[in-house]
C-alpha cells in the first residue's frame, strides 16, 4: 500500500470528530426550532375529477374561438350569375333615363319639356357647337 | 428503518418537539461531522448542524418514509454545506496544517483518534483543490465510508459521475501528496 492509501485508510479509521458540548448544542438547536411548514395539500378525487372537467371545457372553448377566426378571415366568394355580370357579358346598351317614362304620352311629354328646361346651358352648347361645326 | 425511529419520525410529523429531540441528538453527530470536513471551520460546522436540523424540522412532515431517514438527513446537510462553500472564501492550507498531517502520516497507529483542529488542518491541507461537488463526494465516500449507493442518492449523481468524481478527487490528493514528499 502507497503512503497517500495509506493516510486516506487511517483517516476513515480515525471515525467522526466529536461535539465538544453536545447537550448544549441540542439545547440551542431545540430553542430555535420555528414553526413547522404543513404539508402539500393533496387533491380529494372530486377536485381532481372538476379540474379535468374544467380543462376539457376550456379546451373546446379554445378550439371554437380559433376555429371561428379563421371563419371570420374567409372573403366572400363572388356570386356569378348576378343580374350585373349578365349584363356586362351580353353588351346590352345602358338602359334609359328612369324619368319620362311611365304616364300618358302627354306627360311624358311635359316631363321630358321640364327637365329640358332644367338644363337649358347645356342645350345651347350643343346647339351652337353644331352650328359652329357647320 | 427500525420501528422506534418510524415511531418517533411519526410523532416528529405530528409537531412533537421532545420526539424531534431524539432526532437531534441522534444524528447530531453525523451532521457535525460532515460539516467540519467540508468546511473546515469548527464554529460554521455547528452553525451548519444548526440550520440542518432546523430545515429537518420545517420539512419533516414532506419526508418520505420510504427512504432512509439518515440518507434524508444527509442530502439536506450536503445541500447546505455546498451553498455554504459558494458562498465563504476558497478553502486554504495554513503553514501550521502541513505540521499537522506529518504527525498523522508519521504515526503508526491505524485506529488514531484526531481532534478537531487535527481534522481541520488535515482534511484541509490534502482537499484543497477539489471542487465542492468532488469534496462532497469525497468526503462521503472516503471520510465517511457512505456506500456509493447512499452517495447517489444524498448527492444526485447517477453512479458514474460518483465513481468518476472520487476518481479525480483521490487523484488530486495523490498529486497533493507527492509535493508533499509522501510518497
Amino acid at each position: 500500500m502507497n503512503k497517500t492509501e495509506d493516510i486516506l485508510e487511517k483517516l476513515k479509521a480515525a471515525g467522526q470528530p466529536a461535539i465538544d458540548n453536545p447537550d448544549a448544542l441540542t439545547d440551542l438547536i431545540m430553542s430555535n426550532l420555528p414553526e413547522q411548514k404543513a404539508p402539500h395539500k393533496e387533491f380529494s378525487a372530486k377536485s381532481h375529477a372538476i379540474l379535468i372537467a374544467l380543462r376539457i371545457v376550456s379546451s373546446m372553448a379554445a378550439l371554437y374561438l380559433v376555429g371561428f377566426f379563421f371563419y371570420l378571415q374567409q372573403e366572400p366568394v363572388a356570386k356569378v350569375e348576378t343580374a350585373y355580370n349578365n349584363k356586362e357579358e351580353t353588351n346590352q346598351p345602358a338602359p334609359q333615363p328612369a324619368y319620362c317614362t311611365e304616364g300618358t304620352p302627354r306627360e311624358i311629354l311635359m316631363c321630358y319639356m321640364e327637365h329640358r328646361q332644367a338644363q337649358p346651358d347645356t342645350y345651347k352648347q350643343l346647339k351652337q357647337m353644331n352650328y359652329e361645326n357647320k | 428503518m427500525i420501528q422506534i425511529e418510524r415511531d418517533i419520525i411519526s410523532r416528529c410529523q405530528q409537531g412533537d418537539k421532545e420526539a424531534f429531540r431524539w432526532v437531534v441528538q441522534t444524528h447530531q453527530r453525523m451532521i457535525f461531522s460532515l460539516a467540519l470536513k467540508m468546511l473546515c471551520d469548527e464554529e460554521e460546522a455547528k452553525d451548519m448542524v444548526q440550520d440542518t436540523f432546523i430545515r429537518v424540522w420545517q420539512s419533516i412532515r414532506s419526508y418520505d418514509p420510504k427512504k432512509t431517514f439518515s440518507t434524508w438527513i444527509y442530502t439536506i446537510a450536503s445541500r447546505l454545506c455546498i451553498d455554504r462553500l459558494k458562498r465563504a472564501n476558497r478553502i486554504i492550507a495554513l503553514p501550521e496544517d502541513e505540521l499537522a498531517l506529518r504527525r498523522f502520516a508519521s504515526d503508526n497507529d491505524s485506529q488514531q483518534t484526531l481532534e478537531n483542529k487535527e481534522w481541520v488542518s488535515i482534511v484541509r491541507m490534502i482537499a484543497e483543490s477539489l471542487s465542492d461537488k468532488q469534496r462532497l463526494v469525497f468526503t462521503l465516500c472516503q471520510l465517511e465510508g457512505q456506500p456509493s449507493s447512499e452517495v447517489e442518492q444524498i448527492t444526485g449523481l447517477d453512479a458514474k459521475q460518483v465513481k468518476s468524481n472520487l476518481y479525480v478527487a483521490r487523484q488530486t490528493i495523490r498529486k497533493r501528496l507527492i509535493e508533499l514528499g509522501y510518497e
